[in-house]
């Protein structure tokens, strides 16, 4: 009895491992190959890099260095949009009762049945046409400043779509919370921003943490958005500068890999960091929905 | 409902006020453009007017439309099984261990890919099916089928069964992660009593695990094919939907008659039809489990 279980999880570890290895061949052929140049590739292509091109990273970083930086610029500040707006609108929606509450937030959760493919079109036609009109101020004029082509084309709509989802975890969130908490609170005076920001914010960083995570993950690998708003160069993502580059440099494997992998690094802190907190945003029971 | 409730709930408006500010210029307002723009004319050169259901005539013959569905039906298809079936596979055979400690360090193993950037694990694959210096092509030679070497996107025969072996062989992602929450969930004194009864792996497997996550499956088949209808930037890069039409789909052809040749009236029908198409789905899904578990 005691050897068939032996046999039964020594069968399991290795079909287990057999598979982890079949999903890892991308990513190991990713990192072997970015060390080599063309003439190892064609010539050598299963042998380890030998020299090894360590001057690839640089050339990759002076490429792709700059599409890096603009999309962790448009995540920091669509992930602070998104906190904001979600918690503050999370907590109302989980511990106020007013007039037209189980409406608005109906019309929240029918969000999620939009898909994106049928707003495309027409958001891509609005931030087109959107500006902040011209207006004096210090004694100069302004603009008129256009939407389109501005980091801002990314940031709002990101903000605008992710505050969904982060609502449905903070309500849940705020919804678990002891009433006794914030009854306190209102006894003692406090006023309805003082128990948002006092009470209810500082509790809730686990949550938020989730949020903040899912959120970055999604804008750092969107693609056709930045693709259609996006055209200057200096400021597009690394979804779109990606794949441009792995153009530009299509004669030279080994620089377009270490791209690759430069473009994997933010990621990787990311999920260094928060993993815990993603797994608990994907089997928090929001999703199963 | 009086004046004084409202004023009295003011708060409560105020701090949902920016929320909504940004859902109705950002998602109500373009939501329902969507819906009104495909049913108008609609091109660069004009403003939209309304051309009644011209454009749904239109879709019933276009022919690059039809074809696009036959590869969207394999693609969704594929996608099912792939997202269904081998994740709940890995969740079992990890659910299983003994070492709860093995069990933790291979599923974070598992979910490492994650942290590769969308788009590189697209161009990755594309990498591996070039012709010249791809893995695959590498593989066969090495293995002495050299004679099977092949421009795998850009051969009218492979290109589609190449998109669909992308990620091979499929066994993380968040699948995997439901999955795994669900059987961890799953009441202990169930597994207790089956085990006790000398119920053999499969029998539980078929009369505990599955009945018992069907709301993940729900889940995990509605996201994928949510997610899969609307995926056209993998293809967008790999294949540009060639060659030919041999891996056109609905969402690409969409995107290409409105940013390419400026049907935005045209294009935002086929993003109508599409809205239905999933809506369907996802209601049709959640109606079929709910009616199930009242029978159970």
């Amino acid at each position: 009895m005691r050897n068939r279980q032996m046999q039964t999880q020594a069968v399991l570890i290795t079909a287990l491992i057999l598979l982890l290895i079949l999903s890892m061949v991308p990513f190991v052929m990713m990192l072997v190959l970015s060390l080599k140049s063309n003439a190892q590739i064609f010539t050598h292509f299963w042998e380890p890099p030998k020299p090894a091109r360590w001057d690839f990273y640089l050339k990759a970083y002076n490429a792709l260095g700059g599409y890096i930086a603009n999309t962790a610029y448009v995540a920091i500040l669509t992930v602070i949009g998104v906190l904001a707006l979600a918690s503050l609108a999370g907590y109302t929606f989980a511990r106020h009762r007013f007039p037209g509450r189980e409406l608005l937030y109906y019309g929240i959760l029918s969000l999620l049945m939009i898909p994106g493919i049928l707003t495309l079109i027409p958001t891509f036609m609005l931030v087109k046409e959107m500006q902040l009109p011209a207006f004096v101020f210090a004694g100069r004029a302004w603009g008129p400043f256009a939407l389109i082509n501005t980091r801002w084309a990314l940031i709002l709509p990101y903000i605008a779509g992710g505050q969904v989802f982060g609502i449905l975890l903070c309500r849940g969130f705020f919804q678990s919370l002891p009433e006794e908490l914030f009854e306190a609170a209102r006894l003692d005076g406090a006023s309805e921003w003082d128990i948002y920001r006092r009470i209810a914010l500082p509790l809730s960083h686990p949550i938020l943490a989730t949020i903040a995570i899912m959120t970055s993950l999604s804008v750092y690998n969107d693609y056709i958005w930045p693709l259609i708003v996006i055209s200057d160069n200096a400021i597009q993502t690394f979804s779109v500068g990606v794949t441009k580059f792995a153009g530009e440099f299509n004669l030279d494997y080994g620089p377009t890999l270490a791209g690759y992998v430069l473009g994997s690094i933010p990621l990787l802190l990311l999920f260094a960091f928060g993993m815990r907190y993603f797994i608990q945003g994907i089997t928090s029971g929001a999703l199963k929905g | 409902m009086t004046l004084r409730a409202l004023w009295r709930s003011r708060y409560s408006y105020l701090f949902l006020l920016p929320t909504f500010l940004f859902l109705g210029l950002f998602n109500y307002i373009p939501a329902f453009s969507g819906l009104y723009h495909a049913f108008t004319e609609w091109e660069t050169s004009s403003t939209a007017h309304l051309n009644g259901l011209e454009n749904f005539r239109r879709m019933a013959q276009d022919e690059f439309l039809r074809l696009s569905l036959a590869n969207q039906f394999w693609l969704l298809l594929a996608s099912l099984l792939k997202t269904l079936i081998v994740p709940l596979m890995v969740a079992e055979m990890l659910f299983h261990l003994r070492s709860s400690r093995l069990q933790q360090i291979l599923r974070t193993l598992f979910l490492t890919p994650m942290i590769v950037p969308g788009m590189v694990g697209v161009l990755l694959w594309g990498f591996i099916y070039d012709p010249n210096i791809g893995l695959l092509n590498n593989a066969l030679t090495a293995v002495g089928l050299g004679s099977w070497n092949r421009a795998w996107l850009g051969d009218w025969h492979t290109a589609l069964p190449a998109v669909i072996g992308i990620g091979f062989p499929w066994a993380g992602g968040l699948a995997l992660l439901l999955y795994l929450a669900g059987l961890m969930a799953l009441p202990v004194d169930l597994l207790a009593a089956s085990s006790v009864d000398g119920a053999t792996f499969w029998q539980r497997f078929w009369a505990i695990d599955i009945p018992l996550l069907r709301g993940q499956m729900k889940t995990i088949a509605v996201l994928t094919i949510i997610g899969t209808l609307q995926d056209f930037g993998s293809l967008l890069v790999l294949t540009g939907g060639g060659p030919g039409l041999a891996t056109h789909v609905p969402a690409l052809h969409m995107y290409f008659q409105a940013f390419r040749f400026g049907h935005y009236g045209y294009a935002s029908a086929i993003g109508f039809v599409l809205f239905l198409v999933t809506l369907t789905f996802t209601i049709a899904n959640m109606r079929f489990v709910t009616a199930n578990e009242e029978i159970a």
